[in-house]
């Protein structure tokens, strides 16, 4: 398996930095919305308030993640590089934005024009950005690395399902702001996106990324090579079964069933990998790890009882734990790995060290932070136990505990403020990094014009 | 006058960047002459570039169960 990053592939700074930016400032609307709309943010999963912060949850925080990380991850780790990569990325940010907050809008106001509104702006970025993806992918097919496979497998499955999930998502957002009747699709939209885009996403980045930055043991092989396949082909046969008439629901449901237990047995290894990693110590993203597969595995208990109890908040709590314990935990903790890194990277790439000389370089390193730097330690582990209270409190709240509710947007507004502060830190620190360097006294004008965030990197 | 002996650096187990770090710090102190033996899991493709960048010769030999780098300046 592939162990390796080329960084020499590295995209500009400015294609993935405001996907990330995205984080935490939804993450801060959603915790606003949670406090104002109080209990009708957890009445149920088709209230207005609900939907809306679903929205800015899915789309807002994991999904501007998500696709920014992983236009840096395929250039990177697959050799894989999207054309026009700026006006792609900066263009699908702009309208996956905007088309966010319109769905969001929508949603709580319940207005079918900002549903149409939200469709004409989130189809084209997500078209754009499929289209692109799939382009590159096709027309580097030969150059991709060796031992790229097992990363490449679960993303043409990631990238699949979001085709997929955006697809249902129009026909829906469509269908409501119209006034026509919406197809019963919502289940697998849900489905799609959390089990499909989201889940095999991050199954894909833990196989080449675990290994790298936390220093595990790779995974085992049979782990890596079936599982991105199976949880595909069980997506097509729930498909197939949810749309048929005539069949038993036992037959969906094992399908349902044999998904958790790929899932938990997915949370299981890397739990195990996590636990017998070189390092005894874990740093904040070894911590959001943890919590996310312990998010993972909770999803099992909590689907029996969403398909086999009676109350209607299962799903309610299923989808909290899923999207803010699962997902939204490997996303934050992610950030505090890739944000960091891609600094150090471009502040080193903005050296220019005159005649090769080696002197010369030692005068650059005495300015260069060190990665651990930029983000420090117990800031992070201050915002991961703040994260985790989130989704302690979310889960409460779900399934119906009023105390929870009125904490849930508080907790989410202090999550959200600890990581825009974190990664604020980490810009600013790279900013004086930038000055310091320009401020050398053999480093070239040119490379010091192009404002405090210019950085090296290729188109 | 004999060349000072080799410098041997133990990456192996740290997670990224910090083997390149480490590099980076122990090429800053080596001595005209001296060669920098670095041990490490993965092949550092990404230092390569720093490498040639900062005027340093590298070579890659596959050992058991990790990498040698060796590394040195020639100064022409």
């Amino acid at each position: 398996m592939q162990r390796a990053l080329d960084f020499d592939k590295t995209p500009a700074l400015g294609v993935p930095l405001p996907f990330f930016l995205n984080v935490p400032l939804f993450a801060l609307l959603a915790g606003l919305l949670a406090t104002w709309a109080g209990s009708q943010a957890f009445a149920s999963r088709w209230n207005g308030a609900a939907l809306a912060l679903t929205h800015l949850w899915t789309l807002g925080i994991l999904g501007s993640a998500m696709l920014g990380a992983l236009l840096q991850i395929l250039a990177v780790a697959c050799n894989v590089r999207v054309g026009a990569i700026r006006t792609v990325a900066g263009l699908t940010h702009a309208l996956l934005t905007a088309g966010t907050l319109l769905l969001a809008a929508g949603f709580l106001g319940w207005w079918p024009v900002a549903w149409v509104g939200a469709a004409a702006l989130l189809g084209p970025a997500f078209a754009l950005y499929l289209a692109a993806v799939a382009w590159a992918l096709w027309q580097h097919r030969r150059q991709v690395y060796k031992g790229a496979r097992e990363i490449l497998v679960p993303v043409r499955g990631a990238l699949a399902a979001l085709a997929c999930t955006v697809l249902i998502g129009l026909v829906l957002a469509l269908s409501l702001g119209l006034g026509s009747a919406p197809p019963d699709w919502i289940d697998g939209h849900v489905l799609w996106g959390l089990a499909g885009w989201g889940g095999l996403l991050l199954m894909g980045m833990s196989f080449q990324l675990l290994p790298i930055f936390q220093v595990t043991e790779l995974y085992p092989r049979p782990i890596a090579r079936w599982l991105p396949l199976l949880i595909p082909g069980l997506l097509l046969a729930w498909t197939a079964l949810e749309a048929s008439t005539g069949l038993p629901r036992l037959m969906r449901e094992t399908a349902e069933l044999l998904l958790v237990g790929a899932y938990a047995l997915w949370a299981g290894v890397t739990l195990r990998l996590l636990w017998t990693r070189k390092r005894p110590t874990p740093e904040p993203t070894t911590l959001f790890w943890y919590a996310g597969m312990i998010s993972l595995l909770a999803c099992a208990p909590l689907w029996i009882w969403m398909t086999h109890g009676q109350s209607p908040r299962a799903g309610l709590v299923l989808g909290v734990v899923m999207i803010a314990g699962v997902l939204g935990s490997v996303v934050n903790g992610m950030l505090y790995k890739i944000v960091p890194f891609l600094l150090w990277k471009h502040a080193q790439d903005a050296m220019i060290v005159p005649d090769h000389d080696p002197a010369q370089a030692r005068v650059y390193l005495k300015v260069l932070p060190k990665m651990a730097t930029y983000i420090g330690d117990r800031p992070a582990r201050w915002q991961w136990a703040a994260h985790v209270a989130v989704i302690i409190c979310w889960s409460l709240a779900a399934a119906g505990w009023a105390p929870a509710v009125l904490a849930a947007g508080p907790l989410q507004i202090v999550s959200a403020a600890g990581l825009a502060w974190n990664i604020g830190r980490a810009l600013r620190l790279y900013r004086r990094t930038l000055r310091a360097m320009a401020a050398l006294p053999h480093h070239a004008p040119a490379a010091q014009t192009r404002g405090p965030l210019r950085a090296g990197g290729r188109e | 006058m004999a060349p000072p002996p080799d410098l041997t650096l133990d990456v192996r187990s740290l997670p990224a960047p910090e083997p390149l770090e480490h590099c980076l710090e122990a090429l800053a102190d080596l001595a005209p002459g001296q060669r920098l033996r670095m041990l490490i899991d993965r092949e550092p493709y990404p230092l390569y570039t720093i490498l040639d960048r900062d005027g340093f010769q590298h070579c890659c030999t596959l050992e058991d169960t990790h990498f040698l780098v060796t590394i040195w300046y020639d100064a022409k």
